[in-house]
């Protein structure tokens, strides 16, 4: 083969003719900073994604599945995090493809990637979901689409749903032991039976209610008329981060919706 | 054109300054990259040299990316493997011959096999060749570079940007395929 018709001759004679430069080394730095950029924000935004579903997951306790009534499965699923959950795959995914494409990332076997991936957004995650960083996170991504919705309007939706036998909101009044009236969130005024109400229990430990003005609750019944409901179940209506035996003001007592006495009783 | 005794970084370093020292680290791996091109893919040799031609283009384009903490006859493989893969899957329903180095029998089976092979080298060569053109292009590749190319785990991890232990299994993925093959044939 002549010298002339070789690859390498060809290419520098079209290297010559063409002007041809070297990309400048910038241009790499660049690029290898933007899949650390990429691996870098992926964690941070997934690790905000992390807590938004632990709050969500928060709310799954045992006032919502566990004592109160055997609520169907289908609406409790419905409750799931599923946009954060799959926002969350997402972000992992950027993270490793980042974290790959960086300059020595391809010599880190995929086990590896995964785990360091995973450690770093559950690390970060448990400490933004224990800073609170959830709902926070959820109300800025919100701004950006207000199609969707909140952890905490998705559970009041939830308990605002009489015709599905779930209802809950404050309690204005207490009579005679039997009924009670409450008012939900839209400002509707519901008289709620209370005489069949069946105490709940935690493991062995049962625990009597013992209710009072002002409480927020929610119930598991059935409506019997426009107005009217009728009550199996009483629970608390905390929201996560607050301990269901602490009350909203803060102090440390008993919530009065589990308030440990020897027989249901109300206050009025 | 005068030859340095530079070592191949040394020669980068000089070659962003000088075309004469890119010259010479073309022409120092031009003759090893035509044969791997040529035993990875269909190609004839003229589209082989073309394809040369282009990751050579590529070369000069991102010498100033080339890391030193790598081997250079690494990184100019990695250029010259992604140009050749590139081009092959664009060309894949091509059915061309397959050049295969001889070298391929030391996958062989058994040495009984091995040595009907040197009593029938070119019998054997177009049996080998048979076998390594029913292989898909991803064992095909690290048998090349493993085996002909003789290059270790650490330098096929970074010519095919994967990790060292998915090299090592990959060879061995290879080996049975080969092998399996080979005795069906």
């Amino acid at each position: 083969m002549s010298k002339k018709n070789t690859s390498s001759k060809k290419a520098l004679d079209f290297i010559k003719k063409s002007g041809l430069k070297p990309k400048p080394k910038w241009q790499f730095a660049l690029k290898n900073g933007l899949f650390w950029g990429i691996f870098t924000l992926s964690i941070l935004i997934g690790a905000r994604s992390l807590a938004v579903v632990l709050y969500a997951l928060s709310y799954f306790k045992p006032s919502l599945i566990g004592h109160i009534a055997p609520i169907p499965v289908l609406p409790v699923f419905a409750l799931l995090p599923f946009f954060w959950i799959i926002f969350l795959l997402i972000m992992l995914i950027l993270a490793m493809s980042g974290l790959h494409h960086t300059k020595k990332g391809y010599k880190i076997p995929i086990v590896k990637l995964i785990a360091i991936n995973l450690g770093l957004s559950i690390l970060l995650g448990l400490g933004a979901f224990a800073l609170g960083d959830g709902p926070r996170f959820e109300r800025q991504v919100q701004k950006s689409a207000p199609i969707l919705q909140s952890t905490d309007k998705r559970f009041e939706n939830f308990w605002n749903s009489p015709e599905s036998g779930r209802l809950a909101g404050t309690i204005l009044e207490i009579n005679e032991g039997e009924l009670i009236i409450l008012e939900d969130s839209s400002g509707k005024t519901w008289t709620v039976e209370i005489s069949e109400v069946k105490e709940p229990e935690f493991g062995p430990r049962k625990i009597s209610l013992s209710l009072e003005q002002g409480e927020k609750i929610t119930i598991k019944g059935e409506k019997t008329g426009e107005s009217e409901f009728k009550a199996l179940f009483i629970g608390p209506d905390h929201k996560p981060g607050e301990r269901p035996f602490l009350k909203n003001d803060g102090r440390n007592h008993l919530h009065p919706a589990y308030k440990r006495v020897d027989g249901p009783h109300l206050k009025k | 054109m005068q030859r340095t005794k530079l070592n191949d970084e040394a020669l980068v370093e000089r070659a962003l300054r000088d075309l004469d020292a890119f010259e010479e680290l073309l022409e120092r791996y031009e003759a090893k990259l035509l044969n791997y091109i040529l035993k990875i893919t269909n190609f004839s040799k003229e589209e082989a040299q073309e394809i040369l031609q282009e990751a050579f283009v590529k070369v000069w384009e991102n010498l100033n990316s080339f890391d030193t903490s790598l081997k250079f006859s690494s990184w100019i493989y990695r250029i010259v493997h992604n140009a050749s893969i590139s081009a092959h899957r664009k060309e894949k329903n091509r059915d061309k011959k397959i050049h295969l180095s001889e070298q391929l029998s030391s996958l062989l089976p058994s040495k009984e096999e091995r040595i009907e092979l040197k009593l029938d080298r070119s019998w054997e060569s177009e049996k080998v060749q048979s076998v390594f053109k029913k292989m898909d292009q991803k064992h095909r590749e690290v048998l090349v570079l493993k085996f002909i190319e003789e290059f270790s785990y650490e330098e096929i991890s970074d010519i095919l940007k994967v990790p060292m232990g998915s090299v090592a299994s990959q060879i061995n993925r290879a080996k049975k395929k080969f092998k399996t093959l080979y005795e069906k044939h």
